[in-house]
């Protein structure tokens, strides 16, 4: 029996042992190695950039011919192309290329145009230093009145719009242009508060190559005041904008383009917020309750299967401005908006961060009322902070100002040129500046990544966004690994 | 005219035989006229003989040389008659007197032979006369018989052996004597055979008697006298013998079929449980095909004179069945006679309890199918992260297994993946749809595991309730029942197979309460079905078999008399291993790559040994059942066979050792980009191997327990253990969904169907990181993984220009601007891109530029992601002039095919096991 006993204490005192080294951190082994992958030189793709052309009239000149969807007057198009491009070509879509002498070019357009930038070589490093375009339209006619503008986008197959309203007296037209020799078919998801919209109409919707397509968003999702649209095209890429209009009983109140959003991201930053004419706004929301929708709002969709914790911090410029601080939970796959209150005339920036990847914009509000009452808006994308050289073409007419944010936790020194200034700044963590600029091109280099700009323009009470994007085709070395 | 007879011994040996040889020459009636002792023993005789002549010679000196020798001074005639003898061939007193008598009543005989009667027992016959098989094998007409004087009017036979025989000397001289060219055992057929030719008898006098103690064929002489074993003796007159005395053109014919009859026969012999001929029947082969020359230059030439004599001489079937069963009974008595005398006989436990269905086993079965109700399989595939569905026939499957060419990346000259055998054997199951297989096995998994456990316990225990919480124990184990809902196919299969490894590995080794095999074809018989599970669970678990080698090598240093036959249980393992194993060494000089688990690569992300040893869901309080048996388990330490309880306490302790480390060990996933780049080794075939062995320390104490304790222990294990961990397994959730069997969209699977052989390019891109693998239009099913392949990557990205040649149509894809696409994507045969996954901004861009391509169409998005057709019509690629037959397949295959005829049980083996008894019979001769 005592030979027993001991086997027992003694595979016991093992037992005893291993549990006491279990929380031991144990040496890892490594069997076989991994692949260093393949590093190819490639050539990017010539830049090419889709402007959106004209705003498109529903219902044609009386606004009662069914199914007509006409252009309105002519864009303001500018370009500004780096010195080492080898040429420059464009077309208006669905015609001939030609080409165009840089390195700036302005001219008006009746249809979405096309830039194209073209390097020889392939050693320029693609982006709005290399290429840059937007356009400008300030429209006033009795249906639809306002400014609108877009920076020229490079044609993608996947982007997100957040923005539009349906309800009554609000217009949403989703414009889709196809600059490539290839027909694409679009699939196109709403996310609306309630969740994921199904409706018919929203799947394999044809856009031929060189070519442009508008969808109405009214038609297909009437009375639906929040919402974002998903598009996602096989075949050609496509540059899209959502052209969102106001009326007010029979007055035009306001048109816009809404450029895609940054990408889907837990950090995200709208710079750009320059608010003005708030207690215009109010006297006329307190007067007509039409007017209800002069708030300003963020809108953020949720495009995961995860809840979204979000906080956005819409921060002043200076003292004068407290911005405020919003929360809210966003369900997965929806969308909501947020009402920004409390601020008072200024700059603003807002900075946002959430527990999941998330999409946002902010609708910002025009108001005069000294003369003939005026209102316009512009949705404010999100947009991806970045550095190096950064260009963006600033149209001649109205106030321009390039508000510039930095969402990082570092000090950003960066230089402007152009636009009648020229200076070496710093812009501290979390806060913004809004510079006033002239026409033509103005360049910002920053270090380091971190600043986000959009440019405001503001003609007579009427205001557009022009965010400053960067886009590149993939090029240079290409690391691959062969399975 | 009376008869002169010149009585020739050969002595090969000088020992006692010899001695009684000569003595009983000497006491014969009717003494030899002559005796001549030919000695080839080498040694000098230390003795004289009488008046017998000696004539010595080298110890080289074959049969037919030796009695040239003595015959040289022979008179050659018809009196004069010629005795052979050998020299442990003792004529009994009345032998020669006897033939003699024969020969003067009956005309015509060349050669007349005695009855040979064993010497220590002379009531069993030897041998009385030869013949043939129809097949043309030698067979003794009479084998090991006890004499009742059936035989004895047995006269005329078609051959008889030169152990007594006496031929007449003119005849003798006529045909030349004894063929030289004929092997030792082929020589006394072919001497009759030529004596029945030249028109004369060839007779056996069942009345002379000669005790023939037979040492050639006892293999009791040195190897050089029959030339070999003689087993190998017996072979090579058979091959011989068919080769001289049949047709030429059958001689032919069998000559150039040598090589496949004697590969069937060896595959016979395995079937036959008889792996010891294996050996002789190669050799024998061999033998026959290389030295056809001499053997057609022996040839009688008379061919229909032989047919003559066969047709009147052949045994028939009957006789051959007849003879066959005798001779396995002989064989089994002396195996059971030698076990009998090394203390291994059996000893029938004397409470074997109840077989499966007594016990209702098929009841528990029932319920645990019935919990795993959810598991049942409502499509053909299962589909998860786990696992891949199979090809969509069995053909295809098979084509895969032990492969050296895989038609994966750029083609792949290297090992397959030993696993596939695992899959071939499982898709044999659903051969019309092998990925069903699959479903199946995990909705049956835990009541295979649960019958295979029963088997194991009985080793243990006789009573009901402890094999059932045994086997319930293992059927329900946390990581098992885990494996299962993962679809951790490797795991599960090595999981179920285990406890039936365990089962056989003792039955072969004679361990447990059953007791031993009951003979050498038993044995055999569990060696194959061991061999066949081994290399099951090894190929499935290559860390669980380094495991089980040590308790193999364990087993057999118990049971070193077994050594032998355990010996092979890890051949068919080793046989698909080794390729692999050799590769794995070649390419990354690192033994623990031979743990690498096949399957597909699956991260088990376990750190440390509390990592180790919680349960998956370690918040799932009835997962902690396991725990309380280890508890229970240690209670084995304090009964009486504390011994085997220590023994097995410390191999789990190993177990979780080696758990520890492999888990801890990271084998590269190259090419698997995000977190599966490195894939940490899973101890969950370690962890259910732990289970058994606990749960047998828990049958050992509850089996051996005093009874009061046992109750005890019973509710214990049944309440606090078993019933949590079935609530438990019965509410855990499937990770797995089923689905067709497809793994490429309809629009490739339809090219597929019609026999396309185009190809896909699967692009990822992650991190600003490009991966691109070239697929067959059929896509990659689960047996197309290959571990060699996995880290042979490295080095053909490296230095493989294909590779880089690919690399640069992927970045020209992913860029967007190459000219020169459509030509590129045409010479590598691809007609379709695949993007998998765009959850990534590098994923989207290439989506971009694959979208902006006028060289691919967009065919939109699929189950398997964005896909895109190359615009331009592309040339199939020519069929791979890659055989999927290999050396290495056909060596695997045919070791496999042996031991799945090894395993299967033939009559003879299964009707012995109730007439052990007749072992006995007629032991002692002497007595009658």
């Amino acid at each position: 029996m005592i030979r027993r006993i001991l086997a027992f204490i003694g595979v016991l005192s093992l037992l005893a042992a291993g549990v006491w080294a279990s929380p031991l951190t144990l040496p890892k082994f490594y069997v076989g190695e991994l692949v260093d992958s393949n590093q190819i030189d490639v050539k990017p793709r010539d830049l090419s950039l889709v402007c959106p052309g004209p705003v498109v009239r529903a219902g044609g000149a009386s606004g009662t011919e069914l199914g007509v969807l006409d252009r309105v007057g002519l864009a303001k198009v500018q370009g500004r192309f780096g010195s080492q491009v080898d040429s420059i070509s464009g077309r208006q879509i669905g015609s001939e290329s030609a080409n165009l002498n840089g390195p700036s070019v302005a001219f008006d357009s009746s249809k979405p145009y096309v830039f194209e930038a073209a390097d020889e070589s392939g050693e320029i490093a693609q982006g709005s230093a290399m290429s840059t375009a937007s356009q400008t339209q300030l429209v006033s006619n009795a249906r639809i009145r306002g400014l609108v503008g877009a920076a020229c986008q490079k044609p993608s197959s996947e982007f997100w719009l957040i923005g539009g309203d349906t309800t009554t007296g609000r217009e949403s037209l989703l414009l889709l242009t196809n600059p490539s020799k290839v027909d694409a078919t679009v699939n196109l998801q709403l996310l609306s508060t309630e969740g994921e919209l199904k409706i018919s109409g929203l799947t394999a919707i044809s856009v031929p190559h060189e070519d442009t397509v508008i969808i109405p968003i009214s038609a297909l999702a009437p009375k639906l005041s929040t919402f974002a649209v998903h598009v996602q095209s096989t075949g050609g890429a496509l540059a899209g904008w959502l052209q969102q209009k106001a009326v007010r009983g029979t007055s035009a109140a306001g048109v816009d383009f809404i450029a895609p959003v940054a990408d889907a991201s837990k950090s995200l930053v709208i710079p750009g917020f320059l608010v003005r004419g708030v207690k215009d706004a109010a006297a006329l929301k307190k007067a007509d309750p039409d007017f209800a929708d002069l708030t300003n709002v963020l809108r953020v969709t949720n495009p995961g299967n995860e809840p979204a914790e979000i906080t956005a911090q819409v921060t002043g410029s200076d003292s004068k401005t407290f911005g405020t601080v919003l929360q809210a939970t966003v369900a997965p796959r929806s969308t909501v908006d947020l009402e920004i209150k409390g601020l008072a005339d200024g700059d603003y920036a807002i900075f946002i961060e959430s527990s999941v990847k998330i999409l946002a914009a902010a609708k910002l509000n025009r108001t005069n009322k000294t003369a003939a009452v005026v209102t316009d808006f512009t949705w404010l994308p999100s947009v991806d902070p970045k550095a190096g050289p950064r260009v963006i073409t600033v149209p001649a007419a109205g106030i321009s100002k390039l508000a510039i944010a930095n969402p990082t936790d570092e000090t950003i020194e960066y230089s402007v040129n152009g636009g009648g200034l020229a200076a070496n700044l710093k812009l501290a963590p979390g806060a913004l500046v809004s510079l006033l600029v002239t026409s033509g091109a103005v360049s910002i280099t920053a270090s380091e990544p971190g600043l986000a700009a959009t440019l405001i323009v503001d003609v007579d009470a009427t205001i557009a966004a022009i965010p400053m994007v960067e886009y590149q085709n993939l090029g240079g070395l290409i690391s691959v690994i062969i399975r | 005219m009376s008869s002169q007879v010149t009585a020739v011994v050969v002595c090969h040996d000088t020992g006692d035989y010899l001695t009684q040889t000569l003595q009983a020459l000497s006491q014969q009636t009717r003494p030899a006229d002559r005796v001549i002792l030919v000695n080839t023993s080498g040694k000098q005789l230390d003795q004289t003989f009488g008046s017998a002549e000696v004539i010595e010679l080298d110890s080289k000196t074959k049969l037919p040389a030796a009695l040239a020798a003595a015959t040289q001074t022979l008179i050659s005639s018809e009196t004069h008659w010629l005795w052979m003898l050998h020299d442990d061939s003792a004529p009994e007193p009345e032998c020669l007197a006897s033939m003699l008598s024969t020969l003067e009543t009956t005309a015509l005989v060349g050669a007349i032979a005695p009855k040979q009667v064993d010497p220590e027992h002379p009531r069993i016959i030897r041998q009385l006369g030869l013949t043939l098989t129809p097949l043309g094998e030698p067979l003794s007409l009479v084998s090991s018989e006890l004499d009742q004087s059936q035989h004895d009017t047995m006269s005329d036979v078609m051959a008889v052996s030169t152990a007594g025989l006496l031929v007449r000397t003119d005849i003798y001289e006529e045909l030349g004597g004894l063929n030289p060219k004929a092997p030792p055992l082929a020589a006394d057929y072919d001497l009759s055979l030529r004596v029945r030719l030249a028109g004369l008898r060839v007779m056996v006098v069942p009345a002379a008697r000669i005790r023939h103690a037979q040492l050639s064929l006892e293999g009791k002489r040195s190897r050089a006298w029959l030339r070999g074993s003689p087993k190998t003796a017996v072979r090579k007159a058979a091959v011989h013998l068919r080769l001289a005395f049949s047709p030429l053109w059958f001689a032919l014919l069998y000559w150039m079929l040598l090589p496949l009859v004697t590969v069937a026969r060896t595959f016979w012999r395995l079937f036959q449980k008889r792996p010891d001929r294996i050996p002789a029947e190669l050799l024998g082969g061999l033998w026959g095909f290389f030295t056809v020359a001499a053997r057609l230059s022996g040839r009688a030439g008379n061919s229909r004179g032989i047919r003559a004599i066969r047709k009147s001489f052949d045994a028939p079937w009957s006789t051959v069945r007849a003879a066959g069963r005798s001779q396995a009974d002989l064989e089994q008595a002396q195996e059971l006679q030698k076990a009998f005398a090394l203390g291994e006989h059996e000893l029938e436990a004397t409470n074997a309890g109840k077989n499966f269905t007594a016990d209702r086993g098929w009841l528990w079965v029932a319920l645990l199918l019935a919990i795993s109700y959810a598991n049942f399989p409502t499509a053909v595939a299962v589909v998860s992260g786990s696992v891949a569905p199979l090809a969509d026939n069995w053909w295809q499957v098979f084509l895969r297994a032990g492969s050296s060419w895989q038609p994966i990346g750029q083609g792949f000259a290297g090992p397959a993946d030993p696993f596939n055998w695992a899959l071939l054997a499982l898709s044999s199951l659903t051969p019309w749809a092998p990925s069903l297989s699959v479903g199946l096995l995990l909705f049956a998994a835990p009541a295979l595991a649960f019958s295979g456990a029963w088997r194991t316990a009985t080793l243990i225990t006789p009573k009901t309730w402890i094999r059932t919480a045994f086997a319930l124990g293992y059927a329900l184990w946390p990581w098992f029942i885990q494996a299962r809902n993962d679809a951790s196919l490797p795991t599960v299969i090595a999981a179920v197979t285990l406890p039936w490894l365990v089962f056989t590995i003792a039955r072969a080794a004679g361990l447990g309460r059953s007791g031993s095999a009951r003979s050498m074809r038993q044995t055999w018989s569990w060696v194959g079905v061991s061999g066949l599970l081994f290399a099951l669970v090894g190929v499935s678990s290559p860390v669980l078999a380094a495991t089980a080698l040590i308790a193999l090598a364990l087993v057999a240093l118990t049971r070193i008399r077994r050594f032998g036959y355990l010996l092979w249980i890890g051949l068919p393992f080793s046989a698909l291993y080794t390729p692999l194993a050799f590769n794995l060494m070649l390419t990354t000089a690192n033994p623990l790559s031979l743990l690498t688990e096949p399957g597909v690569p699956n991260s088990g992300g376990i750190t440390g040994l509390s990592g180790l040893l919680l349960p998956v869901h370690p918040s799932d309080f009835m997962q902690y059942g396991y725990a309380v048996m280890a508890v229970v388990a240690l209670l084995a330490l304090l009964t009486k066979r504390w011994v085997l309880a220590s023994v097995m306490w410390a191999f789990a302790l190993l177990v979780v050792a080696i758990a520890v480390v492999h888990s801890q060990t990271l084998f590269a996933n190259p090419g698997g980009l995000g977190e599966l780049e490195w894939v940490s080794g899973s101890p969950s075939t370690l962890l259910i191997a732990l289970g058994l062995v606990l749960l047998g320390l828990v049958a050992i104490a509850a089996e051996y327990a005093k009874p009061s304790l046992r109750i005890f222990v019973g509710l214990t294990v049944m309440l606090a253990a078993i019933a949590p961990m079935a609530l438990s397994a019965a509410t855990a959730t499937r990770n797995y969904t089923f689905a067709d069997d497809r793994v490429v969209p309809w629009l490739l699977e339809a090219d597929a169907q019609i026999g396309k052989n185009v190809k896909v390019l699967l692009l990822d891109a992650r991190s600003g990181e490009y991966s691109a693998k070239v697929l067959p239009v059929s896509g990659l099913q689960l047996e197309d993984n290959s571990i060699a392949y996995r880290y042979s990557l490295a080095e053909l990205n490296r230095s493989d220009s294909n590779y880089k040649d690919l690399a640069g149509l992927v970045a020209g894809l992913a860029s967007a601007n190459d000219a020169t696409l459509a030509e590129r994507l045409n010479a590598a045969h691809i007609a379709y891109l695949l993007v998998p996954s765009a959850n990534s901004e590098t994923a989207a861009d290439l989506i971009n530029s694959l979208d902006s391509l006028t060289e691919l169409s967009s065919a939109g998005n699929t189950e398997f992601g964005r896909l895109w057709r190359v615009t331009e019509a592309v040339d199939s690629a020519t069929a791979e002039d890659k055989s999927p037959w290999s050396i290495t397949k056909l060596v695997q295959l045919s070791i496999l095919v042996g031991f799945i005829l090894l395993a299967v049980p033939t009559n003879s083996s299964r009707s012995r096991k109730s007439k052990t008894a007749e072992i006995f019979i007629e032991n002692d001769g002497d007595n009658a």
